[in-house]
C-alpha cells in the first residue's frame, strides 16, 4: 500500500511538471465531455418537449379509446361507459391527470361558408386540456362552465368562416347512431397557433355540447391519461391492460396512438448517438496524442527508474495513475463545464425562433422553438463511465510501452 | 355555396295557402305562421317544377317532378334535360340519396357534403334536408304593417333561437296583406349584412290554390347570378304515404 | 526554400506523433465530408420525394389558381403552346386537370380531390408512376381505371378490382358521374395526396367535368434541380403577357424549405464542434514538438534563421500536416460518401419512414457528394489548425537562443 501512496504521488507531481500540457488536455477532455454533455441534454429535453407537446395534442401517454377506433375512427365509436375505466387509474400514483374526451368530425357552417373540421369535447375545468390552447386564445376565451354551446375554433377557419366572437355557427355531421346531425355552437374563442393543420381543422367545444351533438346520453370517445413522465408508461400500461382487458377497449401507448411522432424521436436518437461517437474518437486520439508524449518523452526517466529498482508492474501503474488522474480532473472540469451549460440550457433554453417563419409541424406535432436541456441522472452516469473508460484505455498503450522499456537503451536514449 | 333553404321556400308556399283572410283583427306574427305550419304537416304533393341556374361560368333549365310528404320526405326526379333524366334524389328525414341512372347507383349523401350545392344551383343539399326549422327555429314579430311602394303589407322579423342550428341573424319575410301572399325573403347574418335574397312572383292558380308560382333566389355578394324555380303544375292531397319514398322508389 | 524542407522533415522525426495528429485531422475531415453529404443526401431525397415523386420541379398555371383551386381557372388549348414554347432539353412537362368530387364505394363516400393526368408523358416528370404500393398504374389518358391515395383506399375499404362511383358538378353545371375500377393503389407520398387523391386519365376527367382541351397545370421537372431558379426566371420572361404564374417547389412547399435551411444550420454547428476540438489536439501536439525541439530551434535560430522564418517553419508544419491529413482524411471520407450514395444508408433498422411537414420521409438515406462539402471541410479543417499551431509558433519565434540552447531537455 505504501508503494502505491508513492506511485500516487509521483504519478500527480508527474501531471504538473508540464502544466501546459495537462491543462491543454484536461481541456480537451473536458470541453469534449461538456459538449457531449449539453449535446445529450438538448437532445433529450428536444425529444421530452415534443413528446410532451405531442401527447398533450394527441390522446395521452396512455389512451384508453373503444376497440377497433385506432384502425377505424368514427363518430359512432364510443366507450359507453368510463366508470370501470376511472376507477381502475384511480390508486395508480404515477397518473398525474385524466381527460376525458369526445372526438369526431364534421362540418362546420357559418351564414358565409362552410369548411370539414375535427372536434374534440373537453371538459372546460381540465387544466391540461386548458393548457393545449388557451395560451393560443387572440380573442375572446377559453371554454367555461355551463357553456355547453361555446366552440374554439383556429383564426384561419374563422377567416374562412367569416366570423368572429360570439357569432352563431352550425355543426353538422354524423352522429352515434349514424343518423345527420346538426347543432349550433356560438364561437367563444378564436385561437392562433402558427400551424396552419390545427388553425384551419381543429375545434374544441365542451363534452356537454360534444354529447349533444352526437346524440349522446353519456360516454366518451377517449379517456387520455397523462402521467408523471414518458418514462412510466410501460409499467402502467401494463397494469391497466391486466385491469381493464375485459372491456370492450383498447389501451395504447403513445408510441401506437402517435408512430410518426415515435419514428422521428428514434431516429434523431440514432443521430445525436453518432455524433457522440464522433466526439469521443476525436477526444480520445488527442489524449493518446499526449500521454504518449508525455511518456516518451520521459524514457531516459523512466529507464533511470527502471534501472534504480522500480519493477516494471509498478512503472505501469504510476503511468495509469498519471492517466486516471487526468481523466479524473478532466471530468470534474468537463462536468462542471456541462451541468453549467446544461443549467443555463434548462432555464434559458436554446431559442431558435427566427431560424423559422412558420412554427413547423414535424410527425404532427409542433415543434417548439425554444429548447430546453434535460439530463436524466443515467446518462450522466453513463457518459462519465464512458470518457473514463476510453481515457483509461488510451492510457493502457503508451503505459505498456513504458514498462517494457530495456533501461539500458532508455537511458542513452536522447 | 350558400345555405338557402328550399323547405322555407316550399313551405312559405303554403304560408298564405289556406289562409282565409278572415281575421278578427290584426293577426300577430306567430298567428301567420303557426297556422300555415298547422297546415303544412301531413299535407302531400306532387308537382312538375322548372329549375334556371344562372351563373358566372354557365346557365342551365332543368325541369323535374317533386312528391314531398310534410318536410320529412321528399322525392325529386329529373325529367329534362335527356343527358339528366332519372337523376333523382331521396330525402327521408335528415338523410339524402342521390340516384345516378347513367351508372344505375344510388349514392348516400355523406354529412361533408352537405353544404354542396344541389344539382349545381344556390340550394344546397342540406336546405332539402332541414325539416321544421322555421317554426321552431325563430321567433316572429310584425316589425311592419301598412304601404310600401303601393302594396298593403306585413313584414314580419325572424330572429333565429339562440339554441336553433341555424347560422343565419335574421330573416325578414315580407308578405301581402290582403291574401297573405309573400313577396319577399331577405336572409342576414349575424352583423346584419344581406346575404340572399329569394323573391315571388307570377301569382296563379295551381292545384285549387292561388300561389306565386315562381321563386328565384339571388346570392347577395354575386348579383349576376340566380336560381329561379317555376311551378308548372302542382296538386296536393296525392294518394302517397311515407312508404312511397323508399330506394327503390328512387331507382324507378 | 530551406524553411520547407526542414518543416517536412521535422515532421517525419517523431513518426509515431505525426501519424497519431494525422489520423486524427483525417478522422475529422473524413467523418466532416460524410456528414455533409449525408446531410445533403438526406436533403436532396426530401426535395426529390417532395417534387420528382408528385408535384414537380416547377408549376405552372394560370395567374391565380394555386391559390383560388378553382376550376375555371385553366389554361386553354391543352397548354401546347405554352409547353412548346417552354421547350428545351433538361426540361420535361406533362399537363395536368384537377377536380374535386364526391368518391362512393359501398357504404362509404367522402369528398376526394381528382387529378387528370396522361400517364405517359407524366412518366417523363414524376414517378408517380413507380410508387405503388399495389396494383399497376393507369395505361392511358382514356378508360375507367383509378389509382388511389393509401389512405383513401383504406378509409372507403376499397382494393384492386373495386369499384369507384365518382359524383362532381361538371363545368356547366351538370352533374358528371361514372363508375371507376381501382386498378392501384400509391404508396405513402404526402398526407394531401394519401387522404385524397384520385388519378385517373386526364381526356376522362376532361369529359366527366366537360372541359374538353382544357389543362391546370402544367408539371414540369428538370434534369438539373439546382438551376430551378434560374429556370423560373427563364421560364417567367418566355411566358410573360400570358396571365401564367410559374411557381417552384420552395413556393409550393414553403416548410420544407425551412427544413432543408435547418439541417444546414446543424451541419455547421457540428461541423464547429469537431473541428474544435481536432484543433486541441493540433495544438497540443505542436506545443510538445515545441517544447522538445527548443534547444534545436534555439540553435537555428542563433545561426542566423530569421523568427519570422521560424514562424513560418512551425506553420508550414501543420499545413503539411493538413495536407497530408486532406489527402488521407479527403480519401476516406470521399470513398465512404461514394459508397453510401450507391448503397445507401439502410436505416429501417432504427425506424421507419415518418412525415415531415406532410412530406414523407424515407429510410434509406444516399449520401450526396458536393464539390462545396469537401472543400468547405478541407479548408476548414486546415485554417482551424494553422490557428491553433499560431500560440506555439509565436511562442517559437520569441525564444532567446541563447536560453534556449541552454534548456535541458
Amino acid at each position: 500500500m505504501k508503494t502505491m501512496a508513492i506511485l500516487m504521488k509521483l504519478a500527480w507531481r508527474n501531471l504538473w511538471r508540464n502544466v501546459r500540457r495537462t491543462l491543454i488536455t484536461m481541456a480537451a477532455i473536458g470541453l469534449g465531455l461538456a459538449l457531449a454533455m449539453v449535446s445529450i441534454g438538448l437532445g433529450d429535453g428536444g425529444h421530452e418537449q415534443m413528446i410532451e407537446s405531442g401527447v398533450r395534442m394527441g390522446a395521452g401517454h396512455i389512451t384508453v379509446q373503444p376497440r377497433g377506433y385506432q384502425k377505424n375512427p368514427s363518430n359512432e365509436k364510443t366507450i359507453t361507459n368510463e366508470t370501470p375505466v376511472l376507477r381502475a387509474l384511480k390508486d395508480i400514483p404515477q397518473v398525474r391527470e385524466v381527460s376525458l374526451r369526445i372526438v369526431g368530425r364534421g362540418l362546420i357552417s357559418s351564414a358565409a361558408n362552410s369548411s370539414g373540421i375535427a372536434f374534440r369535447g373537453v371538459d372546460p375545468t381540465q387544466e391540461g386540456d386548458k393548457s393545449l390552447l388557451a395560451p393560443h386564445v387572440i380573442s375572446g376565451d377559453y371554454l367555461s362552465v355551463g357553456d355547453a354551446r361555446g366552440i374554439l375554433i383556429g383564426e384561419k377557419l374563422a377567416q374562412k368562416l367569416r366570423v368572429s366572437v360570439g357569432k352563431r355557427v352550425v355543426l353538422m355531421g354524423q352522429d352515434a347512431s349514424k343518423e345527420v346531425s346538426s347543432s349550433l355552437f356560438r364561437v367563444k374563442g378564436i385561437y392562433k397557433t402558427g400551424v396552419s393543420d390545427l388553425d384551419r381543422y381543429f375545434c374544441v367545444i365542451s363534452l356537454e355540447g360534444a354529447r349533444h351533438f352526437l346524440g349522446l346520453e353519456q360516454g366518451v370517445t377517449q379517456v387520455a391519461i397523462y402521467l408523471g413522465s414518458q418514462f412510466e408508461v410501460e409499467k402502467v400500461l401494463s397494469l391497466l391492460r391486466s385491469r381493464l382487458g375485459f372491456l370492450p377497449i383498447e389501451v395504447l401507448p403513445w408510441q401506437e396512438v402517435m408512430p410518426d411522432l415515435l419514428r422521428f424521436v428514434q431516429l434523431d436518437d440514432a443521430g445525436n448517438y453518432l455524433f457522440l461517437g464522433i466526439i469521443l474518437v476525436i477526444v480520445a486520439l488527442g489524449i493518446l496524442n499526449t500521454i504518449l508524449m508525455s511518456v516518451l518523452e520521459r524514457t531516459r526517466e523512466f529507464g533511470m527508474m527502471l534501472a534504480l529498482g522500480l519493477s516494471p508492474c509498478f512503472l505501469f501503474f504510476t503511468i495509469m495513475f498519471e492517466t486516471t488522474i487526468l481523466a479524473l480532473m478532466s471530468m470534474v472540469f468537463g462536468g462542471g463545464l456541462g451541468f453549467g451549460g446544461h443549467h443555463y440550457f434548462a432555464t434559458v433554453g436554446l431559442n431558435l425562433t427566427g431560424l423559422t417563419a412558420e412554427r413547423l409541424t414535424l410527425a404532427g406535432t409542433i415543434i417548439s422553438p425554444i429548447l430546453y436541456s434535460h439530463l436524466r441522472p443515467m446518462r450522466v452516469v453513463g457518459l462519465l463511465i464512458i470518457v473514463f473508460l476510453v481515457t483509461l484505455v488510451t492510457g493502457l498503450y503508451p503505459a505498456v510501452k513504458a514498462s517494457r522499456l530495456s533501461p539500458v537503451k532508455a537511458i542513452y536514449q536522447y | 355555396m350558400r345555405p338557402f333553404n328550399i323547405s322555407v321556400a316550399l313551405f312559405s308556399f303554403v304560408l298564405f295557402l289556406v289562409f282565409t283572410p278572415t281575421f278578427a283583427s290584426e293577426p300577430t306574427a306567430k298567428e301567420i305562421l303557426d297556422r300555415i305550419d298547422k297546415m303544412w304537416r301531413g299535407e302531400s304533393s306532387f308537382g312538375e317544377i322548372t329549375m334556371e341556374v344562372i351563373t358566372a361560368h354557365w346557365q342551365r333549365s332543368l325541369t323535374m317532378d317533386v312528391w314531398s310528404l310534410g318536410k320529412e320526405y321528399s322525392l325529386i326526379k329529373i325529367t329534362l334535360p335527356i343527358k339528366e333524366k332519372g337523376v333523382a334524389t331521396l330525402k327521408v328525414e335528415r338523410n339524402m340519396w342521390n340516384y345516378l341512372p347513367k351508372i344505375n347507383r344510388v349514392i348516400k349523401i355523406p354529412s361533408s357534403m352537405m353544404m354542396a350545392n344541389w344539382m349545381g344551383s344556390h340550394f344546397t343539399n342540406d336546405d332539402l334536408v332541414k325539416e321544421n326549422t322555421f317554426v321552431d327555429d325563430y321567433t316572429y314579430r310584425l316589425s311592419f304593417s301598412g304601404l310600401r311602394n303601393g302594396n298593403s303589407i306585413y313584414e314580419i322579423e325572424c330572429i333565429p333561437k339562440p339554441e336553433a342550428a341555424v347560422v343565419w341573424g335574421k330573416v325578414v319575410i315580407t308578405v301581402q296583406k290582403e291574401d297573405l301572399i309573400p313577396l319577399k325573403e331577405l336572409y342576414y347574418d349575424e352583423d346584419g349584412k344581406l346575404m340572399r335574397t329569394m323573391t315571388f312572383s307570377d301569382v296563379r292558380s295551381l292545384g285549387g290554390r292561388t300561389i306565386p308560382s315562381v321563386i328565384a333566389l339571388v346570392p347577395a355578394d354575386k348579383p349576376n347570378e340566380l336560381t329561379r324555380i317555376t311551378y308548372n303544375s302542382l296538386r296536393f292531397g296525392v294518394d302517397i304515404d311515407k312508404n312511397f319514398f323508399s330506394l327503390r322508389n328512387l331507382k324507378r | 526554400m530551406i524553411v520547407i524542407k526542414l518543416a517536412w522533415r521535422n515532421l517525419w522525426r517523431n513518426m509515431r506523433r505525426t501519424l497519431i495528429t494525422i489520423s486524427a485531422m483525417s478522422l475529422g475531415l473524413s467523418i466532416m465530408i460524410l456528414t455533409f453529404s449525408l446531410v445533403e443526401g438526406m436533403n436532396n431525397q426530401m426535395v426529390h420525394y417532395a417534387t420528382k415523386l408528385s408535384a414537380g420541379h416547377i408549376q405552372i398555371h394560370k395567374q391565380g389558381y394555386f391559390e383560388s383551386k378553382d376550376i375555371y381557372d385553366y389554361i386553354t388549348d391543352s397548354g401546347t403552346d405554352v409547353i412548346r414554347a417552354i421547350k428545351r432539353p433538361g426540361l420535361s412537362a406533362s399537363p395536368r386537370l384537377f377536380g374535386n368530387s364526391l368518391a362512393s364505394s359501398g357504404e362509404s363516400s367522402t369528398g376526394v380531390f381528382l387529378w387528370g393526368i396522361d400517364p405517359q408523358q407524366e412518366r417523363r416528370v414524376t414517378e408517380l408512376s413507380s410508387h405503388l404500393l399495389k396494383g399497376h398504374f393507369l395505361t392511358s389518358c382514356h378508360g375507367k381505371e383509378v389509382v388511389l391515395g393509401k389512405m383513401l383506399a383504406e378509409s372507403l375499404k376499397v382494393d384492386i378490382g373495386d369499384e369507384l362511383i365518382i359524383l362532381t358538378q361538371a363545368a356547366d353545371g351538370s352533374l358528371g358521374n361514372d363508375i371507376f375500377c381501382v386498378c392501384g393503389v400509391l404508396q405513402s407520398i404526402g398526407d394531401e395526396i394519401d387522404r385524397g387523391a384520385v388519378i385517373m386519365g386526364i381526356d376522362e376527367l376532361r369529359e366527366l367535368l366537360i372541359l374538353p382541351d382544357k389543362i391546370h397545370e402544367i408539371c414540369i421537372s428538370l434534369a438539373h434541380p439546382e438551376m430551378v431558379d434560374v429556370v423560373k426566371a427563364n421560364l417567367e420572361r418566355i411566358l410573360k403577357g400570358r396571365n401564367l404564374e410559374v411557381l417552384t417547389w420552395k413556393e409550393i412547399f414553403p416548410q420544407m424549405k425551412e427544413i432543408l435551411e435547418l439541417n444546414k444550420v446543424w451541419t455547421y454547428i457540428m461541423l464547429l464542434i469537431v473541428f474544435g476540438l481536432a484543433s486541441l489536439g493540433v495544438l497540443n501536439t505542436m506545443l510538445m514538438a515545441l517544447f522538445e525541439r527548443i534547444r534545436e530551434l534555439g540553435l537555428i535560430m542563433a545561426l542566423g534563421l530569421r523568427p519570422l522564418s521560424v514562424v513560418c517553419m512551425i506553420l508550414l508544419e501543420t499545413l503539411l500536416l493538413g495536407l497530408i491529413s486532406t489527402i488521407f482524411g479527403g480519401a476516406v471520407g470521399i470513398s465512404g460518401s461514394l459508397y453510401l450514395g450507391a448503397h445507401g444508408w439502410n436505416l429501417s433498422g432504427i425506424s421507419e419512414g415518418f412525415s415531415m411537414s406532410g412530406v414523407t420521409v424515407s429510410t434509406i438515406i444516399y449520401a450526396h457528394l458536393t464539390m462545396e462539402g469537401i472543400l468547405i471541410s478541407i479548408i476548414c479543417m486546415i485554417l482551424v489548425s494553422l490557428l491553433a499551431a499560431f500560440y506555439p509558433a509565436i511562442k517559437a519565434c520569441r525564444l532567446e537562443p541563447v536560453i534556449a540552447l541552454s534548456t535541458v531537455a
